[in-house]
């Protein structure tokens, strides 16, 4: 069958229809095929899939006319779709879909409204070199922890560098921030030192949550600042560079550090903070998430070890949404727990798969204030989409009551 | 659809995959056991014996074992002193997750690990264990023939090269599994005649295979240290890829 080629007229036809009608809305993603709800039948639905977003054809991308034509033309590339790869975590604001892809080390942006995908941090000194977690504040900024220069780079809304803090005396392998902006508190989750890291507005180190390091703080020092290195590493091969870039093997995992008490971590991954300023944080290999208050004093904690609801395997992104609901991923289960403020499950979603509503090894996870719900389903590629229905705060069930959650 | 990868990469990749675990060992504290049992490997993951921090009585059981850290055992939430959970389903009042189910899993064209390969990555993902998901191999001077930078790999390897050198983006396993060993792989020696020896019996040179395919634990066997990199056999020689590989080509291109 013959390849289709666009004909000018018809072109001209749908340009001119266009220019009547107004733009085409974008495509927000891969819509789902057919509807997917939890908790499942009779229950009412508490949680809908709604879509998928893998590539920039997901958001609506087509290969413009111009590209079409020279293509037709003159030959040569058809226009290449950003497919992600690995994604690690994810942050939706204003239309825009942050995500850090794992397998291009790459923190990247699909505008829905552009209906395209651009790669950021061209203009960031030192690049990127392997960032990880996100997270956005009110004012559209966006904050990437990079583990390997060992720092947390902001950019503004519109993508530019902003500045950054952190560094090799202060992190070792940061691999997820979250922000209070309000309470000038800006945490970092460092899974090597088993501390969460707290900084001010202006970069200053104010707190460290976790075991103290005494006299190992020291092995942090000594690597110096992080600005010095080229602009896009990506794209030199210098061996020069690659002696001056710090090596991602240099942060090495301060086992005597782990702890299991309250307030102490081991291997922390990720970390939200609350509508009321609480912070969240996934305490991956103590199978818990730990909660503090805005002075990082330990608040509580829920969750334990084991494969019955409620309890954890793999806990990896966590989220809070604008209720207070809290959302831990498990990337052994492959599900989303959900949680109320109290710790008490209310849902789990998703599950182990390829198709809609399935993960495969599931990491990062955001809440938008319209409560969409965006997992980085990482070895699927892509990110699933999902809505919170209700939008009232719900009370778990009483022990041993025989109906889901309420209204 | 899986696509095979030429032998001198995939064993280039294996020295590359080596040079990536070498430095990943965490530091181990004074007191730390020794031998070969996996308490001493850096895959005990359990805190220092030497710490005298009180544990949250009646929350948070002591995890000593060193087991629970990759084989969850069944028990759930402890709720003792918390508000229990509700009953979430109701037909399967108190079900367990699907766990990865050794052994079991299907048929896998697709890239994604299959389910021995994916319990390693539940944790090697940067997060918790040093990740294999990193950019486009690195120089890799004293481990691998390929004394070259990405660059120049490039020159040849990328962007339809008219002197026919295989594509980087069609070369590799995985774009982004590049600079790796394949795993999730199925083990069929007659896609590439004469560069693989032959299976028996579910393993090849003494290596077991997974429902037929090559995952982590085929070259690597996480309970013990014996050999470097957790690997199941020494690999001295090269001898631990010459269980599945023939042999290095002799390679004008890539020697130096």
């Amino acid at each position: 069958m013959r390849a289709h080629r666009p004909r000018l007229s018809g072109t001209l036809l749908r340009i001119g229809i266009l220019a009547v009608l107004g733009a085409v809305p974008a495509a927000a993603q891969r819509p789902a095929t057919h509807d997917i709800v939890w908790p499942p039948a009779p229950e009412p639905a508490r949680v809908r899939y709604v879509g998928t977003v893998g590539s920039e054809a997901d958001i609506g991308r087509r290969e413009g006319f111009v590209s079409r034509l020279w293509r037709t033309l003159l030959g040569g590339q058809r226009t290449r779709m950003v497919t992600m790869q690995r994604p690690f975590d994810v942050l939706v604001r204003d239309g825009r879909l942050y995500y850090t892809d794992g397998a291009t080390s790459a923190l990247t942006v699909f505008d829905r409204r552009a209906r395209q995908a651009r790669i950021l941090g061209d203009d960031i000194p030192g690049g990127l070199a392997k960032p990880m977690g996100l997270a956005g504040d009110a004012a559209g900024r966006v904050y990437v922890a990079d583990a390997q220069q060992r720092r947390v780079v902001v950019l503004d809304a519109e993508g530019r560098f902003e500045r950054a803090f952190g560094g090799p005396s202060m992190l070792l392998n940061p691999v997820d921030v979250a922000v209070d902006p309000a309470a000038d508190r800006y945490y970092v989750v460092d899974s090597y030192l088993h501390q969460v890291v707290v900084f001010n507005g202006v970069g200053t180190l104010i707190q460290r949550i976790g075991r103290d390091l005494g006299d190992r703080g020291a092995k942090l020092a000594g690597t110096g600042p992080t600005t010095s290195f080229a602009r896009d590493h990506r794209s030199n091969g210098d061996s020069a560079l690659m002696a001056a870039h710090p090596s991602r093997h240099e942060g090495r995992d301060l086992i005597d550090n782990r702890g299991e008490e309250s307030g102490a971590f081991r291997n922390p991954g990720c970390a939200a903070v609350g509508p009321d300023g609480r912070l969240y944080v996934s305490d991956q290999m103590n199978f818990r998430v730990q909660v503090f208050d805005r002075t990082g004093a330990f608040d509580r904690v829920f969750g334990s070890l084991g494969d019955q609801p409620g309890a954890f395997a793999r806990p990896k992104g966590v989220a809070v949404d604008r209720h207070g609901n809290v959302y831990v991923v498990d990337a052994a289960f492959n599900n989303v727990q959900v949680f109320d403020d109290q710790g008490r499950l209310l849902l789990a979603f998703g599950g182990i798969g390829h198709g809609e509503g399935e993960h495969w090894l599931p990491i990062g996870i955001t809440v938008t204030m319209d409560d969409e719900i965006y997992v980085a389903d990482r070895y699927n590629n892509r990110l699933q989409v999902y809505r919170l229905l209700a939008d009232t705060p719900r009370e778990p069930a009483a022990a041993g009551g025989t109906s889901g959650p309420q209204e | 659809m899986i696509r095979w990868v030429p032998m001198r990469h995939a064993l280039s990749c294996a020295g590359a995959l080596l040079f990536l675990a070498l430095p990943a060992r965490a530091q181990r504290p004074a007191g730390w056991p020794s031998g070969t049992l996996v308490q001493a490997t850096p895959h005990n993951l359990t805190v220092p014996a030497a710490s005298t921090a009180p544990v949250m009585t009646g929350r948070v059981r002591h995890w000593g074992e060193v087991c629970v850290y990759c084989h969850t055992p069944h028990g759930g939430p402890d709720w003792s002193g918390a508000p229990r959970p509700p009953l979430v389903n109701r037909t399967r009042p108190n079900a367990a997750y699907r766990m990865p189910q050794h052994g079991a899993q299907q048929m896998l064209q697709d890239p994604s690990p299959s389910n021995q390969s994916r319990v390693c990555l539940s944790c090697h993902d940067g997060s918790i264990a040093l990740d294999n998901i990193v950019n486009r191999p690195q120089p890799t001077n004293a481990l691998t023939p390929l004394n070259e930078t990405i660059d120049r790999c490039e020159s040849c390897h990328k962007g339809g090269n008219p002197a026919g050198g295989l594509d980087w983006e069609g070369v590799w396993f995985n774009p982004d599994m590049r600079d790796q060993h394949p795993f999730s792989v199925v083990y069929d020696p007659s896609r590439r005649p004469g560069q693989f020896k032959p299976a028996s019996g579910g393993t090849v040179g003494g290596l077991p295979l997974f429902s037929g395919r090559v995952e982590c634990p085929t070259c690597h066997e996480p309970h013990t240290e014996q050999f470097r990199y957790f690997l199941r056999q020494s690999n001295v020689g090269n001898s631990l890829c010459l269980a599945c590989h023939n042999s290095v080509p002799a390679d004008p291109v890539h020697a130096q």
